[in-house]
């Protein structure tokens, strides 16, 4: 059984914002998914079917909104598929698109992720108040420092390597038009006196709270051959384990590595170091970078990473280059924030990245990651049939 | 593409709160399932699970009843805010996508953490029509009067269509008093906590000691509008959509199960898929005993591949459905050998 080849041919996200509050749910969505029709060709009537992605329902107070944005979403007749798996929903909703078209069901997906932060609050909505546990006000980050520490202890990560990795990604954010936060004058010196939230991770270290959405447009290869400038997806994968597990490492996790390596594998990838040339990842704090680099095999597992980022091989210039878009730093909308990754990683291949293009990419990662660093979905694309 | 089947499946429900968690719902239906099949944990490539965070009253609780699913080591895992059936597509999409053999399907609902009334009306517009408290009880209530009006059926008719599903005496049921005009509680399903599991497996991997699996033929699920006004409250476009697609109307279907939250539910699925001969309709009871929200469409494709898994049938129809009134519905052809 051979799957169906398939290419990404539209590519759309909004001017992601604190509060988008010019646009309703339904706006939000269908300015990504207008932008990715526009971008593919394509009109609302040639999509097969739907993938919507966004992260906690809590997160705007609305109940499986993919009911709510039928029609903003062009999908009333149309098979809806809602994806979730936490924080990496938009990894995941990609990588079910990507499983829509392989099965050989459609010949055109679109696969839509949004987040709406400003509907309600993005941290207070991610707190577990459980009737049976001690209240605690911390939300996600508090526990990424502790995670963030675990790195520094078993790398000897000096610490200067979040401000470095953040200073990067904000400087990179300023060259691309979608990004949110944008401080044309940052200094290593603001960052590195920015105040303390969750030790190591300062403020000057964190994502903001977005609203925002992502669309990518899939097709199979018949429909590609009609596109001017199909982008392939050579590899794509999710893999979850249970946070709880003894076994699961916060700092190094398998499902990670094990997510990377299928792709990897399913792209005929053996070196990534050097046969990919550019890579989004989930980098929610500027701390997660050498942490992410060592987990998909991007740079030696006993504090690679951060050495990587010390000599600057992740710049936009640099040997590897990551998040030359600012990552989540410059935005992050949740639920679409693991599908930006994709589209940036899409948009590098295509050689319309702007501002932030690499030069001479042939083949890119996006990676998502989500829940308590347990849940990751990840695509190689490339502009080479697979 | 490989063909894939049903294998083994099971179900719980808690009519009333028994105190068991998501994880521990779970967690025995999934080993049922598995061990109907006779697969271990160890041989499940992709787990596809589904729920409702904001029904169970806490962010996060997806995360907790991971721990009742095969995880270790890592694997393909997605979960979808959604009902089960839902999830089942989706296996069913990743293992035609070559991302695995064996597939496991689940969901699990515990709305008596919250109110569910008040938390299904959160499925509507929040600008116009959420502040108003519509739940699903008021709109199905306009969709009932929608189909008397047309004369396509009368109280009497869900009346009877409630008396059959809780074995009940249909003038008792006509003089209790109306909860949503026309709809009387017994015309409602009974909302409770439960949790469903259904392994699917690729030609190659049924197991041998399976002797009937059910062969899945074709899923189909489309969508309607969510703008209750801008539809035909009285067909159900979207199931005879997917009906068409599947080749339902005018077929014989042996058991046809069908996820019908009110009882004026079950006319309008019937209507839509138009078949020919329907042999033996909701064996399991239906939803109106027992409505596990969030398992129970899943539920409907498990007892309609039951009556294949065990014999004695040879073609049957699971529906589910999901949002007000019918909005998006799916339909999943099953077969014998």
């Amino acid at each position: 059984m051979t799957p169906e080849r398939c290419a990404v041919v539209g590519i759309g996200q909004t001017h992601h914002a604190s509060a988008g509050r010019d646009v309703t749910l339904g706006g939000l969505v269908r300015e990504a998914a207008e932008r990715a029709l526009l971008d593919a060709e394509l009109g609302w009537h040639e999509i097969d079917a739907l993938v919507l992605g966004k992260g906690p329902d809590f997160m705007e107070g609305v109940m499986s909104p993919e009911l709510l944005l039928a029609e903003a979403l062009g999908a009333v007749g149309k098979p809806v598929l809602r994806a979730y798996t936490s924080g990496n929903a938009g990894g995941v909703a990609a990588s079910t698109g990507v499983a829509l078209i392989a099965a050989g069901q459609f010949s055109r997906v679109l696969v839509v992720a949004f987040e709406k932060q400003s509907e309600a609050s993005g941290p207070g909505s991610t707190l577990q108040r459980l009737p049976f546990e001690a209240g605690w006000q911390g939300g996600t980050g508090s526990l990424f420092g502790a995670v963030c520490r675990e790195y520094i202890h078993r790398s000897g990560a000096p610490p200067e390597v979040g401000d470095l990795a953040a200073l990067k990604d904000r400087r990179n954010a300023l060259l691309n038009p979608y990004a949110q936060v944008r401080r044309p004058d940052i200094t290593l010196e603001e960052i590195a006196a920015s105040r303390p939230l969750w030790d190591p991770i300062r403020l000057l270290h964190s994502s903001p709270s977005s609203d925002g959405a992502c669309a990518v447009v899939l097709a199979d290869e018949p429909s590609a051959a009609r596109s001017a400038r199909p982008v392939w997806v050579q590899g794509s994968a999710v893999r979850t384990e249970p946070y709880l597990s003894a076994e699961h490492d916060n700092v190094d996790p398998r499902a990670g590595a094990e997510c990377a390596a299928s792709v990897y594998r399913q792209a005929g990838i053996t070196d990534p170091r050097h046969e990919l040339d550019v890579a989004e990842l989930f980098v929610p704090y500027s701390w997660f970078e050498p942490m992410v680099l060592e987990n998909v095999g991007l740079a030696d597992r006993d504090g690679g990473g951060w050495r990587s980022v010390v000599a600057g091989a992740t710049a936009i210039d640099g040997a590897l280059p990551v998040n030359p878009s600012g990552g989540l730093l410059g935005a992050n909308p949740i639920g679409a924030a693991g599908l930006i990754r994709f589209a940036e990683a899409a948009l590098q291949v295509r050689g319309d990245a702007g501002d932030h293009q690499v030069d001479g990419v042939r083949r890119a990662l996006g990676h998502a990651a989500g829940g308590y660093s347990n849940c990751f979905a990840m695509w190689v694309v490339g502009a080479a049939r697979p | 593409m490989s063909r894939v089947a049903v294998v083994g499946w099971a179900s719980t429900a808690a009519l009333e709160p028994d105190g068991r968690n998501e994880a521990e719902l779970l967690g025995p239906v999934v080993d049922q399932a598995l061990g109907m099949a006779g697969l271990s944990g160890a041989e499940v490539d992709v787990v596809c699970s589904a729920g409702s965070e904001f029904l169970n009253g806490v962010v996060g609780t997806v995360m907790g009843a991971f721990d009742a699913l095969p995880g270790w080591p890592p694997r393909t895992h997605s979960h979808l805010e959604a009902d089960g059936a839902f999830a089942l597509y989706e296996a069913w999409i990743r293992l035609m996508a070559g991302e695995g053999g064996v597939a496991l399907a689940c969901a699990f609902g515990r709305p008596s953490a919250a109110d569910p009334a008040g938390v299904l009306a959160l499925q509507q517009d929040p600008y116009l029509v959420g502040p108003l408290g519509t739940g699903p009880r008021h709109l199905a209530a306009l969709q009932a009067r929608a189909m008397i009006d047309t004369g396509r059926c009368t109280e009497r008719d869900l009346a009877e269509i409630a008396a059959a599903r809780r074995g009940l005496d249909v003038a008792a049921l006509l003089a209790m008093p109306h909860v949503a005009s026309p709809l009387r509680e017994s015309d409602c399903s009974a909302v409770c906590a439960g949790a469903a599991a259904v392994v699917l497996a690729t030609e190659d991997r049924v197991p041998i000691s399976c002797e009937r699996p059910a062969w899945i033929v074709g899923i189909d699920q489309r969508m309607e509008s969510a703008r209750i006004g801008q539809r035909d409250l009285t067909v159900s476009t979207s199931t005879r959509l997917a009906a068409d697609r599947l080749g339902l109307p005018g077929s014989s279907i042996d058991v046809l199960e069908v996820h019908a939250p009110f009882s004026h539910q079950e006319l309008l699925v019937i209507d839509a898929l138009g078949a020919g001969r329907v042999g033996s309709l909701n064996p399991s009871g239906g939803v109106l005993p027992a409505d596990p929200l969030m398992a129970s469409g899943l539920v409907r494709i498990g007892a309609a591949a039951d009556a294949l898994l065990r014999g004695g049938a040879h073609r049957a129809v699971g529906h589910a459905t999901n949002g007000a009134c019918l909005q998006h519905n799916l339909l999943c052809l099953l077969e014998g050998a």
